[in-house]
């Protein structure tokens, strides 16, 4: 074996320092001086020496072509970086709009499944109920922000009460309108039912004159179910009414966007604008994800091209 | 025009500029990432790709050795490209081939010595192969040092720009890749000059 390896690490190193010139003035006294005396250290010497020779005597080879760039080549190698950082952005933003929209679904799970057994609780008046309340159930998010947390279930039943309250109030009053006051007078369920109930006839009664045609109908359409469910008692009946309201209203408010808003539609906006909101960013966010996808999948072969071309 | 002339048009976006420094400094480039990547072909392209990372990068520049800032730009390269390798080796296969239009073949001009000694010129082809296997063995980060300070005869001080490192750093790394070195050239034998080969016998 070479005598480089009995050498410890440090003299190993000032030996090669020592051989390139490159050891500091007083390590080269003290190596020189114990190089007189160890004829190992003055092989050892030799042997850096030379195989630093071999190395050198390697021939220099001859580039095979020029590495100048043309025009072209520079315009990509400029180009490259700024494609490269475009579609790690694009990527990124795709993946957060992604991650946002899966977090939106799954953040809505929980206040459903909360309504979900707070609707175990509740004895069903019938079954058709069940699909109903199942229908509505994207609402509780926004009964979470204006009610106290255990209402969740319930906040949304309570604001179709105040509307349906309010709705009777604006229609013409006809006999059974009365199952509709009685829904505004029955105990609130959350915090805000008062509030919802009291600007709802509030407002009815002085803008009454102003109600759309749309409204009275559906004001009709929700005696006509108050009537109906008369072997169902206190909350559920309520809740029922309130539900089939909702369910029955939606479409034909969002029919018409033109009309002037009536007092019972603005305070009635606050659930369907929550509806609106959700079927709205879902198709915000898939618009975002089927646009940014796109770009990101257009950028990317962009950049593959452009770095095979470089 | 000087370098630094060279250097600044470069840096205002002189392509012409650029390419006056490419033609001076790929001979360089060229035998750095040979000598660390071992064939023709990946040499060629951790030189190609060296020098258009240097034209994007050359207003980044700051003065000091303009060699040791582009060294700095193929040893970087040369290790992208050995990890790029590494991940797909096939494509070594090719390296190969391509191997004898570029590398040290006996009918390469460009090894032709003007000073013939006693060698031919087949043996001296076998030796410089022979040692290139050796730096082969090395661990990347030594066989660049050992490149950089024994085949390209830089300053410790430049070795230390090109790799991005301290002086100490290129102090130790290069004594041990010529330990190293030395123990795997005695394994060439016959291939080694004689004067190289008697040493190692008496050293048994």
């Amino acid at each position: 074996m070479s005598s480089l390896s009995n050498l410890s690490p440090r003299e190993l190193e000032w030996l090669s320092a020592y051989a390139d010139g490159e050891l500091p003035p007083q390590e080269t006294a003290s190596l020189r001086a114990r190089l007189e005396r160890d004829p190992g250290l003055r092989l050892a010497l030799a042997e850096i020496q030379q195989t630093a020779g071999l190395l050198r005597s390697l021939p220099a080879l001859k580039p095979p072509r020029a590495f100048t760039l043309s025009a072209e080549r520079a315009a990509v190698a400029r180009r490259y970086p700024r494609l490269q950082l475009a579609t790690a952005l694009t990527g990124l933003a795709f993946f957060l709009v992604v991650g946002a929209d899966v977090f939106a679904r799954t953040g809505m799970a929980a206040p459903r499944l909360l309504a979900a057994e707070q609707q175990v609780a509740v004895p069903a008046a019938e079954p058709a109920l069940d699909q109903v309340l199942e229908k509505e159930q994207p609402l509780p998010e926004e009964g979470l922000q204006s009610a106290p947390p255990e209402a969740a279930g319930t906040a949304a039943p309570a604001q179709a009460e105040a509307r349906a309250a309010e709705l009777a109030a604006t229609a013409p009053p006809v006999g059974q309108s009365t199952a509709a006051e009685e829904l505004a007078a029955a105990p609130p369920q959350t915090a805000t039912a008062p509030t919802f109930a009291d600007t709802g006839q509030a407002a009815g009664e002085t803008q009454s004159a102003e109600a759309t045609p749309e409204a009275e109908a559906l004001a009709l359409e929700l005696q006509s179910q108050a009537e109906m469910p008369e072997s169902a008692s206190g909350d559920d009946q309520v809740a029922a009414q309130a539900q089939e309201g909702d369910r029955l209203a939606a479409p034909e408010l969002t029919q018409v966007p033109g009309a002037a808003p009536s007092a019972g539609q603005l305070s009635e906006a606050a659930p369907f604008r929550t509806l609106n909101r959700i079927a709205g960013a879902g198709l915000a966010f898939q618009l975002a994800e089927i646009g940014l996808g796109g770009a990101a999948l257009v950028l990317a072969v962009l950049t593959l091209r452009t770095r095979r071309r470089r | 025009m000087d370098e630094a002339a060279l250097i600044t048009q470069a840096q205002r976006g002189d392509l012409d500029s650029f390419n006056r420094l490419v033609l001076d400094y790929q001979g360089l480039a060229y035998n750095v990432a040979y000598r660390i990547m071992g064939e023709a072909a990946p040499a060629e392209d951790a030189t190609q790709e060296a020098f258009l990372s240097a034209y994007r990068a050359i207003r980044r520049f700051r003065g000091g050795s303009f060699r040791g800032w582009l060294l700095r730009i193929v040893t970087h390269a040369c290790y992208d490209e050995l990890r790029r390798r590494k991940r797909r080796p096939s494509i070594s296969l090719e390296g190969f081939e391509a191997d004898s239009e570029g590398g040290e073949s006996d009918s390469n001009p460009a090894l032709a010595s003007p000073g013939d000694g006693p060698e031919t010129a087949a043996e001296r082809s076998a030796l410089a192969r022979g040692i290139q296997e050796c730096l082969e063995r090395l661990p990347a980060e030594f066989r660049a040092v050992a490149v950089l300070a024994d085949v390209q005869e830089l300053e410790y001080q430049e070795v230390a720009a090109a790799i991005g490192r301290p002086v100490g750093t290129v102090k130790s790394r290069l004594a041990r890749a010529r330990a190293r070195l030395r123990d795997c050239l005695q394994g060439l034998g016959e291939l080694l000059p004689a004067s190289y080969r008697l040493e190692g016998e008496t050293i048994g």
